[in-house]
């Protein structure tokens, strides 16, 4: 834990910096000491997890802290299946989208394992045990109708805690039986606080007192604050003096993308369309998820557009829009990924050819 | 003599008169087959290579043209039943195929090893003692060679062993090697001298059995003895004399993560495809058989450059035992198909060539679809130009969807590609993804690592942490460990945690210091960026690899105290020192407790005459 995004996590409520509303229901939820099934969402880096487990040391204690990673193993039919449970006497964590697809024999398999298992420590304050569920929008459909009876059955001494990016795909009878929380991103005055307590803990000089910076950084991390601070320690490691004039250090994959975008702006033939391809295949074979891929080229050429100057560069942004989210839907249906990033470049080519 | 029989059934039943073809779309087309006499209508569709059966038709005419027909002796079918994969077995180095620098790493490695093993001196020894070893003998004592299937890792493995003056012991999948029963056999190969004179090397086989992990424990024992004894001066040391091999297909499977920072690693690719065809082409003439070099070329194509596959291939299809070779074999012509959709055949017309082909595509598998996507922006003939693509996107998701449901479906798309695209005269080039795969397996499986060392979700991690985590790893400084500023130092420390945290750490390799697993080349993507980066961090590893081995020196053999002299005078001193230490207060005061009782501690000489 030596990263400073790990180091300065936040352990207690008291500790969290912002969202003060949400940190004051869960302070009340914690001290009645017993809470309904939860279904947390927001964007990344906004602090789902932090809260989440704050919360469950304000319950259980510190005692929660004490993880570890075990290897469990499934029986699917003939086929063996792996899986990362991390663990504490009070809690589970899984990640099912790490098992795509076999994600419902998990569920079933280990929530029914933990609920079934009552715990005989009669010391203990609460009976339940918590199952921290990451990525719940990641669960298949099968899995979230797994979870469904299991939510009711076993709530005596099971409570979940669903995190996930979006509800959208969280199916409406699970919505019902949660009690939903939304965390939203940190605003970039709010990262600026975090950034600064950071830095004084760290004692660290080498920044300079300009909060441009900071918006900078804030900026250039999405306001998700996990990758703020990596951003910003890694800027620190960089850099003897950082200024606001000093470069904000952007993933390689970033720049892959946008010197794609741009090319499709300038050339549209099938020689370009050969050259993106091979350089989707680099992306995909470096483990880029083609959906991550095709939003930040969209976001790319909406940015890109902004700067030509033409009568319909409106009606052009909607429908390149439009594209991405069909090719999107064709992202998720089918599963040769590189078909449809390269159609939506095509069709991107298409649109600007007849309307530049 | 043409062995096209199936197809001039095909052409039967088309030729019945009209046939109904089902779009996806729900549209009906009718297809009208001009009414011909048979015989003239088969004669240009053999003529044409437009046909998969015509490859192995074409075979067997040549084969039939030049080599005189005549009857095998004994002594001659003898020989035809050893499989030309033994047969043609690389037997010396110059023998080898491949990448020669790799076969020469490996020469290297295993020349570091004569200074023990045979006691010459070789020039290689100045770096091994900078790096530890004071015998001469390599850093690491073994190599892990690793690699697709059928490139030759045994072979070199085994020839290069044979080449240096080793006897080969193999110990492959087929032995039992479960647990650790094999140690006494690894301990006697290792140490014992075969009939022949010459010393063991030893190669392992298949490291990468799932089940092997005892295995692998018994030679990470072996390696730990080495370790000791090197810095212990025991009687007893156990050294490891000879060299060891080890051969894998997965160099990350999750067995082999204790052996892969132990071990020498030498990855090896597919040996480039010229020569491939030199060597199949030199098989061929010495066998009498009959290739042309475009057959060469489809037959290393489809079995993807894997040597093995090829000559099995080549033994099955055309050896003299078998008579109508491989037939009508899916895997050998998913490449012709997609010749055959994007040639237009002006014999025939339109609407007739497309109910051909898509007789040929009833029992066509994706390979070919795939193989249509890969090759339909470079065929080059004509200006194709962006709208034809796009028609082409929503073909290509319906045949991905219904990829899905049934596979006959997507041989639709494949007709759409030849409706669109084909044309006279093709040249169909398909780019070999083998690298891509390849590429994508080594970083998810980096990928997993990591994620199981820092239990951050894969989107986070590509996303953002990695690459961050990766330009956190840098430290530009020039000076050593010794004059640092204490917020370099800081960082430094920052640095070490970091890498622990991720799992991360220094290794020499052939090109200098690196990290291990490559955190860099995960996120960096261009050749330069990470050449660049890389050079940007050696500084850092320098001073870190410094750090390790002084931690890792051994201290000078003379400060120890040396146990020989130990006896019971050693003990009478330290009583006495005990003794005559002025006793404090309830301090260092030794209980001795009496229980009363009897013991049968008590020796006695009996003789027999007591016991009767």
């Amino acid at each position: 834990m030596s990263l400073w995004a790990d180091k300065h996590r936040p352990k207690t409520l008291e500790q969290l910096d912002f969202h003060e509303g949400i940190s004051n229901r869960l302070k009340s939820l914690a001290s009645s000491g017993d809470f309904p099934h939860l279904l947390v969402y927001g964007p990344p880096g906004a602090g789902k997890k932090t809260r989440v487990l704050a919360t469950l040391r304000e319950i259980f204690g510190p005692g929660v802290e004490k993880l570890k990673v075990d290897v469990k193993i499934f029986e699917n039919g003939s086929r063996k299946l792996e899986f990362n449970v991390i663990s504490s006497p009070y809690h589970y964590e899984i990640t099912p989208s790490d098992m795509s697809g076999n994600d419902r024999i998990v569920i079933q398999d280990l929530l029914k394992q933990v609920a079934q298992t009552e715990s005989i420590d009669f010391t203990r304050k609460m009976k339940f045990k918590v199952v921290i569920i990451n990525e719940a929008e990641y669960l298949t459909r099968d899995a979230q109708a797994a979870l469904r009876r299991t939510m009711e059955k076993y709530s005596g001494n099971l409570r979940l805690i669903l995190l996930c990016n979006s509800t959208s795909t969280i199916i409406p009878p699970i919505k019902s039986r949660t009690l939903q929380i939304r965390v939203p991103s940190p605003t970039a005055p709010e990262m600026s606080l975090v950034f600064n307590k950071i830095l004084e803990k760290e004692s660290v000089t080498s920044f300079d007192d300009d909060p441009s910076i900071f918006a900078n950084v804030a900026a250039n991390s999405e306001r998700n604050l996990r990758m703020g601070i990596m951003l910003l320690e890694s800027l620190y490691m960089n850099n003897d003096q950082i200024t606001a004039k000093t470069p904000m250090i952007l993933p390689d994959w970033k720049g892959v993308i946008k010197n794609l975008g741009a090319e499709i702006l300038k050339n549209r033939n099938v020689q370009m369309v050969q050259s993106a391809r091979s350089t989707f295949y680099d992306l995909i074979a470096h483990c880029i998820p083609s959906k991550l891929i095709l939003s930040e080229l969209t976001w790319e050429l909406w940015y890109l557009l902004g700067n030509v100057k033409s009568g319909n560069v409106d009606q052009i942004k909607g429908s390149i829009v439009d594209a991405c989210s069909t090719f999107d839907e064709r992202l998720s249906l089918g599963q040769k990924d590189i078909f449809h990033l390269e159609g939506f470049i095509i069709k991107t080519m298409v649109i600007l050819e007849k309307n530049l | 003599m043409f062995s096209g029989l199936s197809f001039k059934d095909s052409v039967l039943s088309t030729s019945k008169g009209s046939e109904n073809v089902r779009l996806s779309s729900g549209k009906t087309i009718v297809l009208k087959t001009r009414q011909r006499d048979r015989s003239v209508d088969l004669a240009p569709c053999l003529s044409d290579n437009n046909s998969m059966d015509v490859l192995m038709g074409n075979l067997d005419i040549e084969k039939v043209v030049q080599k005189p027909r005549f009857t095998p002796k004994p002594k001659r079918l003898k020989s035809d039943k050893v499989l030309w994969t033994e047969k043609w077995r690389p037997s010396t180095y110059l023998d080898l195929l491949g990448n020669e620098r790799i076969n020469r790493l490996t020469l290297e490695w295993l020349s570091q090893w004569s200074k023990v093993v045979f006691n010459t001196p070789n020039d290689m020894t100045e770096k091994n003692r900078e790096l530890g070893d004071p015998y001469g003998r390599p850093h690491r004592k073994i190599l892990l060679l690793n690699g697709p299937p059928g490139i030759g890792k045994t072979s070199i493995a085994h020839v290069i062993a044979k080449q240096v003056g080793y006897e080969v012991l193999e110990i492959n999948a087929s032995d039992e090697r479960a647990g650790t029963s094999v140690r006494d056999k690894i301990r006697n190969s290792l140490s014992s001298v075969t009939f022949s004179g010459k010393p063991t090397c030893l190669v392992i086989d298949e490291i990468d059995g799932s089940t092997e992990t005892g295995f692998i424990k018994v030679l990470l024992e072996i390696l730990n003895e080495d370790d000791r004894a090197q810095v212990k001066s025991k009687k007893k040391a156990k050294f490891l004399m000879r060299p060891i091999i080890a051969v894998c297909n997965d160099l990350y499977a999750s067995c082999l993560e204790k052996l892969r920072p132990r071990a020498e690693i030498i990855t090896m690719r597919h040996p480039p495809r010229r020569a491939i065809k030199e060597r199949l082409r030199k098989i061929c003439k010495a066998e009498s058989l009959a290739f042309s070099d475009p057959n060469l070329e489809a037959v290393a194509e489809t079995c993807n450059f894997d040597m093995r596959g090829c000559l099995n291939m080549l033994q099955f299809s055309g050896g003299s035992s078998i008579k109508n070779g491989g037939g009508k074999d899916l895997q050998t012509s998913w490449f012709n198909l997609v010749k055959t959709t994007f040639t237009r055949d002006n014999s025939l017309k339109l609407g007739q060539q497309f109910a051909q082909l898509e007789k040929l595509l009833l029992v066509s598998d994706e390979k070919v679809l795939n193989g249509c996507f890969n090759a339909y922006l470079n065929v080059g003939y004509q200006n194709i130009d962006l709208t034809r693509c796009d028609a082409m996107t929503d073909w290509l998701y319906f045949a991905d969807a219904a990829g899905n449901l049934q596979d006959s479906y997507s041989s639709l798309a494949v007709l759409k590609f030849y409706l669109l695209f084909s044309g006279t005269s093709t040249e169909v080039k398909t780019s070999n993804l083998s690298e891509f795969y390849e590429n994508r397996r080594r970083y998810a499986q980096m990928l997993r690592y990591f994620n199981t060392a820092v239990s951050i979700p894969t989107l986070d991690l590509v996303k953002y942490v990695i690459p961050f985590a990766s330009s956190i790893l840098t430290l530009n400084l020039k000076v050593s460990i010794h004059n640092m500023k204490p917020n370099e130092k800081a960082k430094l420390e920052t640095i070490k945690n970091v890498m622990k945290q991720f799992g991360v750490k220094v290794e020499r390799s052939s090109t200098g210091l690196e990290l291990y697993p490559p955190i860099d080349s995960l996120c960096h993507f261009s050749e330069q960026s990470l050449r660049q980066h890389q050079q940007k961090k050696q500084p850092l590893l320098i001073l870190l690899n410094e750090e390790r081995i002084l931690k890792r020196k051994p201290e000078p053999l003379e400060e120890r105290p040396t146990k020989r002299n130990v006896s019971a005078d050693f003990f009478k001193k330290q009583y006495g020192e005990i003794v005559e230490a002025p006793i404090k207060n309830n301090e260092n005061r030794i209980w001795v407790k009496y229980h009363e009782g009897f013991s049968d501690a008590v020796k006695k000489n009996i003789r027999w005459s007591d016991l009767f």
